[in-house]
């Protein structure tokens, strides 16, 4: 991603399609902001999900974008018992529609402002054998949402570095069965530059903030709607590399390394996450050498 | 005199079993004679439908798809509420109760919690606010990992689509 020229909004009639693969592993509970083994009930977690992505330009400043995934499978092995819970299927798509607010090529200067509807595949959290899986490995929120994202993209030709800074938030609404997600605050800064002809390094810094779950059906021992065990803050710095092929195409691969965390009650957190990425741009348009850049008033 | 009864028994079988046989005949006749007016029916309709299709092919074929694809229709939905079991019928149904071993256990501890129900064909549907279930079926362990108040419910539904739904509560601690 932080590879590519155009990145929060697409050139008029280019298509961008987007397929990735990420893979995460936790075995270690948070209390707060220190670690702890007492009385936990699982020994680790794990999940693997992919997903597809297309954008298109419907303008020059304006691009749609939807996204689906899919998880093969969300499981928790647990400590004191020889039993593990998986959960799998389809995650929440989304439709995000995206203006860009100051395009500047030539300065290579970018803002974008955008707004998507997330929806669930399914209004049921999923059930095996008549058994509902725990929340934790549930592959969907069940339930629709909202987001609004602020993207700034600035560019250093001169030394061929780029700052990229992606803004989102989210709001979920309850499931049929009223419960909710938390919202998540992402606030990231990305710095990419180029290594050597065709590979980018990019170091993420991204910030995370998640509220409580709320079950409104089912009120807590104190009377409130919140769980207890959900909700955090992380941290984490995720280096990159981009690998551009023939100009057309780009690899990328993306390690995850949390480094702060905070999480509300006592939960199981991420030791580390990687993900595969390749992204392909497709100009539907008339022939032309590739997006120029231009002047947008 | 026992072979005179059986005699007479014997053939007051063999003349009810001729009527019988004579009866079948008849209806076998009139089956035919049926069968016989249908394939009748059917040449006729068939010169016709010839005699037609040579005039308007295109209207023919257009009036073939629009009936094929109603009777498509006709037959998913006849298919469709065949599989679905009638409510009303099945009157043995019966969800006594919804009990868990211990109402109260430590963090992290399993209780078993079962339901106890009657009736034809039964499945049972589980869910809670929170924490994990093992097993599936009448009884089932459940846990969880933090202290809170917690609702199990179970909805039990027979073949017959009657439903119950009970739920009971469990609390834990730390």
């Amino acid at each position: 991603m932080g590879a590519s020229v155009y990145v929060g909004v697409l050139g008029k009639n280019y298509l961008r399609a987007i397929t990735y693969f990420r893979h995460s592993y936790s075995d270690t509970y948070y209390e707060s902001d220190h670690k702890t083994g007492e009385n936990v009930q699982l020994s680790n977690s794990s999940f693997n999900f992919a997903g597809v992505a297309l954008a298109y330009g419907v303008t020059r400043r304006l691009t749609i974008e939807t996204d689906a995934g899919y998880y093969f499978d969300k499981t928790q092995n647990f400590k004191n018992i020889d039993y593990q819970t998986r959960g799998y299927g389809l995650s929440n798509g989304s439709l995000t529609v995206k203006y860009g607010t100051i395009i500047r090529p030539a300065q290579q200067i970018e803002l974008t402002t955008g707004l998507g509807l997330r929806f669930p595949f399914s209004s049921d959290p999923q059930a095996i054998d008549g058994v509902q899986l725990n929340r934790d490995v549930q592959p969907s929120t069940n339930a629709f949402g909202v987001s609004e994202m602020l993207f700034f993209n600035k560019g250093f030709p001169s030394i061929t570095l780029r700052l990229f800074s992606i803004n989102r938030y989210e709001y979920n609404f309850a499931d049929s069965h009223d419960y909710k997600y938390g919202n998540v605050l992402l606030n990231s800064v990305f710095v990419s530059k180029m290594i050597f002809k065709y590979f980018f390094g990019i170091i993420q810094f991204r910030s995370e903030w998640k509220t409580n779950d709320k079950d409104f059906a089912n009120k807590n021992a104190d009377g409130g709607d919140k769980v207890i065990n959900s909700g955090f803050y992380l941290f984490t710095i995720s280096p990159q590399l981009s690998y551009s092929i023939a100009g057309k195409w780009n690899l990328t691969a993306v390690y995850d390394l949390p480094t702060y965390k905070f999480y509300n009650g006592k939960q199981m957190t991420p030791a580390y996450s990687f993900a595969l990425s390749l992204t392909r741009d497709f100009n539907l348009g008339k022939k032309s050498p590739g997006m120029k850049p231009e002047i947008v008033k | 005199m026992t072979n005179l009864v059986v005699d007479e028994n014997f053939r007051s079988h063999m003349d009810t079993n001729s009527t019988t046989i004579h009866r079948f005949k008849m209806k076998s006749n009139k089956i035919s004679g049926t069968i016989n007016k249908f394939v009748q029916y059917a040449e006729t309709y068939k010169s016709k439908y010839v005699y037609l299709y040579s005039q308007n092919p295109a209207q023919m074929r257009k009036s073939l798809t629009i009936l094929c694809l109603v009777t498509l229709v006709v037959l998913a939905a006849c298919s469709k509420s065949k599989t679905t079991p009638e409510a009303g019928t099945g009157t043995n149904f019966k969800f006594s109760s919804l009990a868990a071993a211990d109402t109260v256990i430590k963090v992290n501890d399993i209780t078993t919690v079962t339901a106890s129900a009657t009736g034809d064909g039964l499945t049972y549907k589980w869910t809670a606010s929170y924490g994990t279930f093992i097993g599936s079926g009448a009884t089932v362990q459940w846990t969880v990992c933090h202290q809170d108040k917690f609702n199990i419910s179970c909805q039990v539904t027979d073949q017959f689509n009657h439903s119950e739904t009970k739920t009971v509560i469990v609390r834990t601690y730390n």
